[in-house]
Formats: C-alpha cells, structure tokens, sequence
C-alpha cells in the first residue's frame, strides 16, 4: 500500500512538471517553428525583410492570417549586431511594425498615426547593450536576441493594390555593420 | 532492472499526463479570468501583452501568434453563434451589425485548424470598406457554402467547425478600455445542411 502510494505521489509530481514545462516552452516551440518555416519558405536568411503578398487559404505558416493586410516579415537575430528598421508614413492607411520576442511578446509597436512626415528610423538592440550613434533614430532593447518583426499595411481599397504595394516596399531592414 | 523499468514507465505516464492536461486546459479552459465576453464574441483581455501569464501566452501562441497588444488591435473570435451552438460550415449564418466605433475593422472567417477556408472567389473577409450595408444602416454578412448575392463569404464544402475573428484597428477608447461592454455583430444561424 505505501509502495503504491509513493509511485503515485511521483507520478503527479511529474505529471505537474511536465504540464508547466509544457505550457512554459510552447510558446518558444510555436515561435521557433514558424521562423523556421518562414526561413524556409521564403527562402531568404535572418534580418532580412519580405514583403508578401495578399494572404491566401495556401498560406499554412501562421493561424488566423488577416486577408486584408499585406504582412512584411523579417526574422531577426540581433545577437551580434543590431538592426535598422525603416518605415514609411503612409498618409491614408493603417500601417504598423510589431516586434514580437521569441516567446511572442508583442514587446514594441508604432503605427502610422504616431509617426511623422518621412517615416522613423528604429535601432533594434540586443538586451544590455548600447548603440553609440543614436542620433534622431529610436532605441528598442529586445528582451530576446531572436524573435520577428512583421509589418501590416492595410488594403484599403483592392483597386489601389500597387500604390499600397509601394507603401509596403518602403520599409527596409538592414543589419548595421 | 525491474525497477528502472518502473521508474520508466513513471516518467511516461506522467509525461503523457502532464502534456496532456496542458493541452486539454489550452483549448478547453474550464475558466479564464483574462477573457471577456460580448455576445458570441469573447477576447482575451492579455493577447499580445507582456504582461501576459504563461497560459494565456501558450493560448495565444496557438490560436492567435502574432497578436497586437490591446490598445493597437482587438481581436473577438467567435466559435459559436449567439445561441452558444458551434459554427459549422455546414450551417448558414448571417453575421448582422454597425460598423463598430473603431478606426478600422474586418471579419474574416476560418476553418478547424484556424487557416483560411480555401474557395474559388478568394473570399475569406468583409471589412469597413468593402462591405455593402442595407438602407436601415446594418451591414449583413453571409456564411454559407452556396452563393449569396451579396456581402457573401464561402464556407466550402468540407464538413467542418469554423471560427470567427473580428479586429478592430485603433478601437476607440471607450472599447479599448472595456472590451466587454461594447455592442458588436450577432451571429444567426439561418438553417443548416
């Protein structure tokens, strides 16, 4: 009876460690796929932004796509240097960048209302470290070295695809050297 | 050797179970503090937050990756109509509102696995731009599997649950800060298959 008892007492105490395990690192898990796949897909290399097109039923990568944005995605590793991102300020569409940390925390973003005539240059550094050149750009620490950036422009109007094609080309993301 | 075998079979069981539960508690939770309800509506109050807690990241992670923070974008997702019965692809609904006081917003419908439902006039959303609203003001979506004359979304012929997702861009402050006390769309099943 107490031998029975002390394999089920070990058994819970395991299950419960597997079940916060779980839950802790799918996020992580989730994220690390679809950069992966994303990678894959596209066929282009980290800091690299691609701007895609409409969404389609083929597109499997991420769930719930919004079929009325044109998605920019760009895997980031800012572990050995940090990024430039670009934006433009689109005068009649919503625009946005997110940048979301390897466990999806939405850790930054800027829509088209909060930026200025010209757009805004956003500096994305590793957490802890300094850029010594800030000028007028922003500083974003990223609390993860790796995680995606995505911009969403808004299709306002179908008929206008390839003037909110140009808004969604304006955005650049180079890696500083 | 009969003892390492047990303890094996202690870490399986237990895996199996731990797993198990993590995801049974994901997708069904019994209750959730973090989500509010406004009709057949519901959000998750923490989507894209970092203050989120490690349950509603994972929900989020699996049904919602990529979500903005609330004061950005709401996100309402309803699996089932106003009478609390699923969505079926099988059924016709009719998705009937006003435009909701937000800056931007869209309702794009989904099939079982939270992808866009393939058909051949690559429809999958309305939103405040594009969709046609009657002479009394409200605007009338269908989700059907045979065509509509208007404000028409296919839910094709595959027998399947589907999921709504109504964002709401720049919601107003007013719904930003009281996502649940707000009136969005009803959803009426009009006959199923």
């Amino acid at each position: 009876m107490k031998n029975r008892l002390k394999w089920s007492m070990l058994t819970l105490v395991l299950a419960v460690f597997f079940h916060l395990v779980t839950v802790a690192f799918l996020p992580r898990a989730i994220m690390a796929v679809v950069s992966k796949k994303a990678l894959r897909s596209l066929n282009v290399s980290v800091n690299t932004a691609v701007h895609q097109p409409p969404v389609s039923a083929d597109q499997k990568t991420v769930v719930m796509p919004c079929p009325d944005l044109l998605y920019t995605l760009c895997v980031y590793d800012v572990s050995r240097r940090p990024l430039r991102i670009k934006t433009p300020a689109p005068d009649d569409t919503y625009f946005s960048i997110a940048m979301y940390a390897s466990n999806t925390d939405n850790f930054f973003v800027v829509n088209d209302r909060m930026l200025s005539r010209g757009g805004k240059e956003i500096i994305l550094i590793k957490k802890g470290s300094s850029y010594p050149h800030p000028g007028q750009d922003e500083i974003v620490e990223a609390p993860t070295s790796t995680g995606i950036i995505l911009g969403r422009t808004l299709i306002t109007d179908e008929n206008k695809m390839s003037e909110i094609t140009q808004i969604q080309h304006q955005i650049k993301i180079t890696q500083i050297q | 050797m009969k003892s390492a075998l047990k303890y094996l079979c202690v870490v399986l069981i237990a895996s199996v179970l731990g797993a198990g539960s993590a995801f049974y508690w994901l997708l069904k939770p019994p209750f959730d503090p973090n989500w509010v309800r406004s009709g057949a509506w519901k959000t998750n109050l923490l989507a894209g937050s970092e203050q989120s807690g490690m349950y509603d990241r994972a929900r989020v992670a699996i049904a919602g990756l990529f979500a903005l923070k609330r004061s950005e974008t709401l996100y309402y997702i309803a699996d089932g109509d106003d009478r609390g019965e699923p969505l079926q692809s099988g059924c016709s609904y009719r998705v009937e509102g006003r435009d909701p006081d937000s800056r931007w917003w869209s309702i794009t419908v989904y099939g079982r696995t939270y992808f866009l439902i393939p058909n051949d006039q690559k429809r999958y959303s309305f939103n405040k731009n594009n969709v046609r609203r009657d002479p009394d003001g409200l605007f009338r979506i269908y989700l059907t599997s045979t065509p509509r004359e208007k404000n028409w979304i296919p839910t094709g012929r595959q027998p399947q649950k589907i999921h709504l997702n109504l964002r709401l861009y720049n919601p107003s402050p007013r719904i930003a800060d009281n996502p649940g006390d707000v009136e969005l769309p009803r959803i009426i099943r009009e006959g199923c298959r």
